[in-house]
């Protein structure tokens, strides 16, 4: 039951993005892209002097930060946000009030709303004013927390707000009109919508065969396959069983064929929501009105703004928010539809002069190459050059022999290592490894093939056969792993 | 002036360096150690020389910064050291200086030997073969006492070897001696000689070797060698008329071995004082010869009783580590005149607070050879005034142990923190004085009350603290330590007795303890101040 309305970016393949999750993501995968088409890649310990891009307070930035670099440019990045992106307009963003301000001045519409202290009385008056149903929002909060939507009455609206009080502390919160309508995330480089992504809550859809509970362990099966959704399982909470009880449902309950349940009120991709890519449906209208959004605010050239959709008219939509520091790796391995490529888009604009550069296919180990940084024992690591495969040879021996437990692999590895050869070896089957080796020079493959063939001190090698295999026949990564046999 | 036949003992010091730093690496380590220390930036970097890997540094400070491999640095023009890497050509600007030299000329043996035969008869035996471009030694033929001799020794050296560009000069008969010379002046010299045992009156030659066994195994330099007692070590024995069970006079020195060879599996003995004014003004005189050299390490053989000394070859790249880590005599700090020749404004600049820091050559060296990474700047060493803590640490949780590694880190900190039981911690930090408060104003808010905390050193830097905050499992040994010299002083011999507790404790797991305090306060640990350093074997993958 695999998901297979969905058409991932080919120059991704699921190795390459391996073990890395979240915020980091973000940053792997503008780095990645940089690095590949041949720029200066340094990753850089937290707290660094030169950072002078704003960051909140108290981030661990260990994998945050980072720089590109050609010959004569250098643009630092944290996640997914670079240095084009003022402080200023940074600060803004975090103020969602202010944020619409600006963009409502320009004559673009905005959800609008008020900012108020959590105990202040007014709040009602002012929901009356707007009319019901009203939102919640805490006034600088983050992936969805604390947000009430739909409220319906001064009733409603009153137990909302004992309930924001007993489970956040926010202060200040915002006071939006509900607008019914569905939101979109939409992606803005420079005057272009790369990506528009619908977050829907989690949910499940019905084969009149499997309960909820058991839809959901297969959705989450299928959710592993994707490298972005894979840290981001549905869990059965209280508001899940909360959301089920108000449709008169349990997780036992077995829904109908084509039947979609869902089961959260926020779209939170991180509580098991789906991102889907509705790029190609949205209307230029509506992506207009991104772009002027973001394009209003000073000196931004790179964000996430979200925008509701009116329901009625697919031409015309309201601004909520924009986001300075905004995820991209959901645009990049939606749920469905298509994937975007928004950290080319980014490499792009930082670097047009990129735009046409050869790519590599390579790829690094992001963790360990982070290492030194995260004990501190290095201040900066720059990753060397990405190799390019037209530049490229690749080999594939068989090797068969005493070539287990008697250090061979350790062996070759290290021979390898010393001369920049990459690739890996692996054992295949009993007392047989396959060697897979790339390196620029084949007079250096040659010598490294003699040295596989005489083996280590205790090995003894019987047979040695070499297949020519193309570069391009696999995804590299720099560097020379032993691997466990079951992996690629 | 130290008694001849003392041994240096490096144990301490041997234990300190990262397992990183052997061979021409530790030559790498210490002039970036020392570099480091004087504020200066460190960034180590891969460079690919003829499809190898190699790995470089870079220095800079004030606006300078110089590219350096091992001990050599950018500033030595290229020209140079293509003069120096070509011992024909030096020995023309050595002759054209009027520096001495063996007398002698390169010659083309590709189409036979025949015409070098005759130059040899003409020059007189016994004559030295080696190749205009061998590097450490190689291919190196001494002591060719006549024609068969010679002529074998060209044939292997074209046959096997694949030189044919030979150099045939005089045997010089002296003492093999290597002089490091730096800005016109003799930084260090000593003389090479071949496995020895030197005698006390009352060991057995087998006892000896034992010892010096022990000795070199604690030599950072000379542990890469070992001493093996062999068929051919006994039967120069026999020749010289012992045998392993000979009990040499005091004083008395008995070769094991009769040649040298000049890769490292002979003695390096300091003779810095002892080197006349003539062999020094010699030593300068052919470093003056090459334009553009102002540094180098050179090799002079010493006829000491005519007072005489011939320059057989000069090196841009000399292995420095026989000076840092001799084994007799006194070690001499040629890795910090190499800074100082650089960067001239660190001169007696160096603080003493920063000889308490070392940096993760270890993790560094392991990253960049991963393939995957170019290059690696150190953090910089903090400013300021610098304090440290130690402290005990009872009923703390793993998580804590993770908590105080983060912790170190976000603040800059260097030191460790190391599982010495159940529970039970052990952890050493310094840094700058707010940092550290902070720290320790953290820690003592997180703690619950079950957990204790038991301050055992509340201001001075004492010992090493790596900086890059460490975290050690279980581990083995405690010891005391002199600072951060290299040898411990060399004044009395280390008796048998001291060996035996030496040995002793190394076998043992010790805690901290009575014996310790014990060890801390007895004389053969001459510390200046009293240290601590743990020693760890582990697996830095936390």
């Amino acid at each position: 039951m695999s998901n297979i309305n969905v058409e991932l970016l080919p120059k991704l393949p699921k190795e390459v993005v391996e073990g890395i999750e979240g915020f980091k993501l973000d940053s792997y995968l503008i780095a990645l892209e940089g690095w590949r088409r041949g720029l200066k890649l340094t990753w850089y310990k937290e707290s660094v002097s030169h950072l002078n891009l704003a960051m909140k307070s108290g981030n661990m930035t260990l994998g945050k930060h980072f720089s590109l670099s050609s010959d004569t440019t250098t643009h630092h990045f944290f996640c997914s946000r670079g240095d084009k992106v003022s402080n200023e307009a940074y600060r803004i963003c975090q103020d969602k009030k202010e944020t619409q301000k600006i963009i409502s001045d320009k004559g673009i519409p905005v959800t609008g709303g008020e900012q108020f202290k959590i105990n202040d009385k007014n709040i009602y008056d002012y929901s009356e004013k707007i009319g019901f149903p009203v939102v919640i929002k805490p006034a600088n909060g983050t992936m969805g927390r604390g947000v009430y939507t739909n409220i319906k009455d001064r009733e409603a609206l009153g137990n909302a707000i004992v309930d924001f009080k007993k489970r956040y502390s926010y202060k200040e919160i915002l006071i939006e009109k509900h607008f019914f309508g569905d939101e979109y995330r939409i992606y803005v480089v420079g005057d272009k919508v790369i990506g528009a992504t619908n977050r829907v809550p989690a949910n499940v859809q019905g084969d009149g065969k499997h309960s909820i509970s058991e839809l959901i362990e297969l959705k989450n099966e299928e959710r592993l396959e994707n490298p972005y959704l894979k840290s981001k399982p549905i869990k059965v909470d209280y508001e899940i069983e909360l959301t089920l009880k108000e449709l008169g449902l349990t997780p036992d309950s077995v829904p109908g064929e084509g039947e979609t349940i869902s089961m959260r009120k926020v779209s939170n991709l991180s509580a098991g929501g789906d991102p889907l890519d509705f790029t190609d449906e949205l209307t230029d209208e509506v992506k207009q009105i991104a772009i002027d959004g973001v394009n209003a605010l000073p000196s931004i050239p790179q964000a996430g703004i979200d925008v509701i959709v009116n329901p009625e008219d697919d031409k015309k939509g309201n601004i909520l928010e924009v986001n300075g520091t905004a995820e991209i790796a959901f645009h990049m391995f939606p749920w469905n539809g298509k994937a975007r490529d928004v950290s080319g888009a980014i490499v792009d604009y930082y670097f047009p002069e990129t735009a046409d550069a050869e790519r590599s296919t390579w790829y690094f180990d992001y963790p360990s190459v982070l290492e030194p940084l995260r004990t501190s024992a290095a201040e900066e690591v720059m990753i060397a050059q990405a190799p390019v495969n037209t530049q490229m040879q690749a080999r594939r021996f068989v090797v068969k022999g005493k070539v287990l437990r008697v250090g061979y692999m350790s062996f070759i590895r290290r021979q390898a290592l010393k001369r920049n050869l990459h690739g890996y070896v692996r054992k295949v089957g009993r007392n047989t490894l396959e060697v897979i080796v790339s390196g620029p020079d084949e007079i250096v493959l040659e010598n490294f093939k003699k040295i596989c063939n005489r083996g280590s001190k205790k090995s003894k090698v019987e047979s040695l056969e070499e297949t020519k295999i193309s570069v391009n026949s696999k995804t590299f990564k720099l560097g020379f792993q032993i691997l466990l046999s079951n992996k690629k | 002036m130290v008694k001849e036949g003392t041994l240096n003992d490096y144990t301490e010091h041997n234990s300190m360096l990262p397992k990183r730093a052997v061979g021409p690496s530790l030559i790498t380590y210490n002039v970036a150690l020392e570099a480091w220390r004087r504020g200066i930036s460190l960034q180590f970097y891969t460079v690919p020389v003829k499809n190898r890997m190699r790995i470089f540094y870079l220095l800079e400070h004030e606006g300078k910064s110089y590219k350096f491999q091992y001990s050599l640095g950018g500033k030595v023009e290229s020209e140079a050291r293509k003069i120096v890497n070509d011992k024909a050509l030096t020995k023309q600007h050595l002759s054209a200086a009027g520096v001495s030299v063996p007398q002698g000329k390169s010659v083309d043996i590709s189409n036979g030997v025949d015409d070098s035969l005759q130059y040899a008869a003409g020059l007189g035996y016994p004559v030295v073969a080696k190749p205009t471009d061998g590097r450490l030694g190689k291919g190196v033929l001494t002591n060719l006492t006549n024609e068969n001799e010679l002529r074998d020794a060209l044939n292997h050296l074209k046959d096997n070897l694949g030189y044919t560009d030979i150099i045939i000069e005089q045997y010089i008969k002296g003492d093999d001696t290597r002089v490091y010379v730096i800005d016109d002046k003799v930084a260090a010299a000593y003389k090479r000689i071949p496995l020895n045992v030197y005698g006390d009156g009352v060991s057995t030659i087998s006892e000896l070797v034992d010892e010096k066994k022990r000795v070199r195994k604690n030599n950072p330099y000379a542990k890469k060698h070992e001493i093996v007692i062999n068929e051919t070590v006994l039967a120069y024995l026999d020749s010289q008329g012992y045998s392993i069970d000979t009990v040499p006079e005091e004083g008395q020195r008995i070769l094991l071995a009769e040649k040298t060879l000049s890769s490292d599996a002979g003695e390096k003995i300091d003779i810095t004082e002892e080197l006349s004014d003539k062999m020094k003004q010699t030593a300068i005189d052919a470093v003056k010869a090459v334009p553009g050299m102002f540094m180098s390490g050179l090799d002079l053989m010493i006829d000491h009783e005519r007072n005489e000394g011939f320059v057989l070859e000069l090196n841009a790249n000399p292995n420095i580590a026989g000076h840092l880590y001799p084994m007799e005599g006194k070690p001499r700090d040629v890795h910090k005149f190499i800074i100082d020749h650089y960067f001239p404004e660190t001169i007696n600049k160096s603080l003493e607070k920063n000889e308490h820091f070392v940096y993760d050559f270890d993790g560094i060296i392991d990253i960049l050879k991963s393939g995957a990474v170019k290059s690696v700047t150190v953090p910089p060493l903090p400013k300021g005034r610098l304090k440290a803590v130690e402290l005990n640490i009872t009923g703390g949780s793993d998580r804590l142990m993770t908590w105080i590694h983060q912790r170190a880190v976000t603040q800059r900190l260097g030191g460790e923190v190391l599982k010495i039981g159940n529970e039970e911690f052990v952890v050493r930090i310094a840094g700058r004085n707010v940092k550290v408060n902070d720290f320790m104003s953290a820690l003592k808010q997180r703690i619950t009350s079950s957990t204790h905390l038991k301050i055992s050193n509340d201001n001075e830097l004492i010992g090493l603290y790596p900086y890059y905050f460490k975290r050690i499992g279980e581990i083995p040994v405690i010891k005391t330590s002199a600072a951060y010299s290299r040898a411990t002083p060399t004044k009395e011999k280390t008796s048998k007795a001291d060996f035996k507790k030496i040995k002793a404790e190394e076998n043992k797991n010790q805690m901290l303890s009575k014996e310790l305090q014990n060890m801390k306060n007895s004389k053969s640990w001459q510390a200046t101040a009293p240290l601590r350093k743990l020693m760890s074997k582990v697996n830095k993958n936390k």
